[in-house]
C-alpha cells in the first residue's frame, strides 16, 4: 500500500512539475507573439 | 556486434567530448557573447546539446572500463570509485547545460532572439561543468597513469564519493524503482506523443496546420526527454551491475539511437527547412525523410529499452 501511494504521489508531482515548466515556456511564446502584434 | 574491448575503447574515445569538446564549445560561446554574434552563440549551444547527449554513453561505458581493469594489479579501486562519483555529478550538470542550451535554440527559433537569462545560465553552468569535468578527467587519468601522480595519494574527489553512495542507496527505497519506472513512462509518452504529432504533419497528415504552430509543442517532448534522462541515469547509476556486462551492448544501441534522435531534433530546431512549412504546404523531401527518421529512431529507442530484460538479460 505504501509503495502504491508513494509511486502515485511521485507521478502526480512529476506531471505537475512538467505542466508548470511547459506552460511557463508556452506563456512566454504567447507574450512574444502579442508583443509582435 | 560490440566486443567487450570495443566498449572499453569506446569509453576512452567518448570521454574526450565532455572535457575537451566542452572547452571548444565554451570558447566558441564566449566568442559569440563578446562579439554579439548570434551564429556563434547558436553553434556553441548546438555543440553543448550534442556534448550533453554524448555524455550519456561516455558515463555508461565507464562502468565497462572499470570492470575490465579493477582487478588488475596496481589499479586503485578507490580512484575508480572517486572517478565514477565525480563523473555522475559532472554528468548531471552537463545534462542541465544541454537542456538550457536547447531552450536557447528553441527561443531563437520562436522569438528570433535568445533571452539574456538563458545565455547567462548556460555560461555559468558550462563553466561549472568544465571545472567538474576537468577534475573528473584528472582522476580518470590517474587510474591508469601513475606517472602523472605527484604523490601517491589520490586527489580528493570532493562530492564524488557522496554522489556515488547516494545513487547506490536509491535501491534501498522500497518504492524508488517503481516510481522512477512510472515517471520514465510518463516522459516516454510525452516524447512519443509530440514526435508523432509533429512528424506525421510533416509526412503529409493534418496539412491544415503550419509547422510553426506545432513547434510550440516541442518543449513538452524536451521536458519528457529531460525526465527520462534523469530517471534513466538513476536506474543505471544505482544498479550498474544490472546492465554491465550482460546488457550493456543493447543499452549502447539504445544510446546510439538516442544520440541520433537528438541530432534529428536539432535539425528541426536549428535549420529553417521545416520551419518554412506553412498551413496547406507539402513538406520538402529532405524534411519528410527526417520526419520518418524521427519516428523510426524513437521506436528503436523504445524497442531497445523494453527488450533490455529479454535480449540483454538485464535485471
Amino acid at each position: 500500500m505504501q509503495i502504491a501511494i508513494m509511486v502515485g504521489l511521485m507521478a502526480v508531482i512529476t506531471v505537475a512539475v512538467i505542466g508548470v515548466i511547459c506552460v511557463w515556456i508556452d506563456r512566454s511564446a504567447d507574450q512574444n507573439d502579442l508583443a509582435k502584434r | 556486434m560490440f566486443s567487450f574491448a570495443d566498449l572499453v575503447h569506446l569509453h576512452f574515445l567518448l570521454n574526450h567530448f565532455p572535457s575537451v569538446g566542452l572547452l571548444v564549445g565554451l570558447g566558441i560561446y564566449i566568442l559569440g557573447l563578446l562579439g554579439k554574434s548570434d551564429d556563434l552563440r547558436r553553434a556553441a549551444l548546438a555543440t553543448f546539446v550534442l556534448i550533453a547527449l554524448l555524455g550519456l554513453p561516455a558515463y555508461m561505458t565507464g562502468n565497462v572500463a572499470a570492470s575490465a581493469i579493477e582487478k588488475q594489479p596496481g589499479v586503485s579501486k578507490a580512484s575508480i570509485e572517486a572517478h565514477e562519483g565525480l563523473a555522475l555529478v559532472s554528468l548531471a550538470v552537463l545534462e542541465l547545460v544541454g537542456a538550457v542550451a536547447w531552450l536557447g535554440l528553441w527561443q531563437h527559433r520562436r522569438f528570433g532572439r535568445i533571452s539574456g537569462a538563458t545565455l547567462t545560465t548556460v555560461l555559468i553552468l558550462a563553466l561549472a561543468t568544465f571545472g567538474l569535468m576537468a577534475q573528473t578527467s584528472n582522476i580518470g587519468g590517474e587510474i591508469r597513469h601513475p606517472e602523472i601522480l605527484t604523490n601517491k595519494t589520490v586527489i580528493s574527489a570532493g562530492i564524488g564519493p557522496f554522489a556515488r553512495e547516494l545513487s547506490l542507496s536509491f535501491k534501498s527505497l522500497p518504492w524508488g524503482w517503481a516510481a522512477a519506472e512510472t515517471i520514465h513512462f510518463i516522459g516516454l509518452c510525452l516524447i512519443m506523443g509530440v514526435t508523432l504529432v509533429l512528424n506525421l504533419r510533416l509526412l503529409g497528415f493534418m496539412k491544415g496546420i503550419a509547422f510553426a504552430d506545432l513547434h510550440r509543442l516541442l518543449p513538452w517532448a524536451i521536458v519528457g526527454f529531460a525526465v527520462n534522462t534523469l530517471t534513466g541515469m538513476v536506474f543505471f547509476a544505482s544498479s550498474p551491475g544490472n546492465y554491465v556486462p550482460a546488457s550493456i551492448e543493447l543499452l549502447l544501441y539504445k544510446l546510439i539511437f538516442i544520440v541520433i534522435a537528438g541530432i534529428n531534433a536539432l535539425y528541426f530546431t536549428v535549420l529553417d527547412d521545416a520551419w518554412k512549412v506553412r498551413a496547406g504546404d507539402d513538406a520538402p523531401g529532405q524534411v519528410k525523410a527526417m520526419a520518418g527518421a524521427a519516428i523510426f529512431l524513437w521506436l528503436a529507442v523504445i524497442y531497445c529499452g523494453s527488450m533490455l530484460p529479454f535480449i540483454g538479460g538485464a535485471f
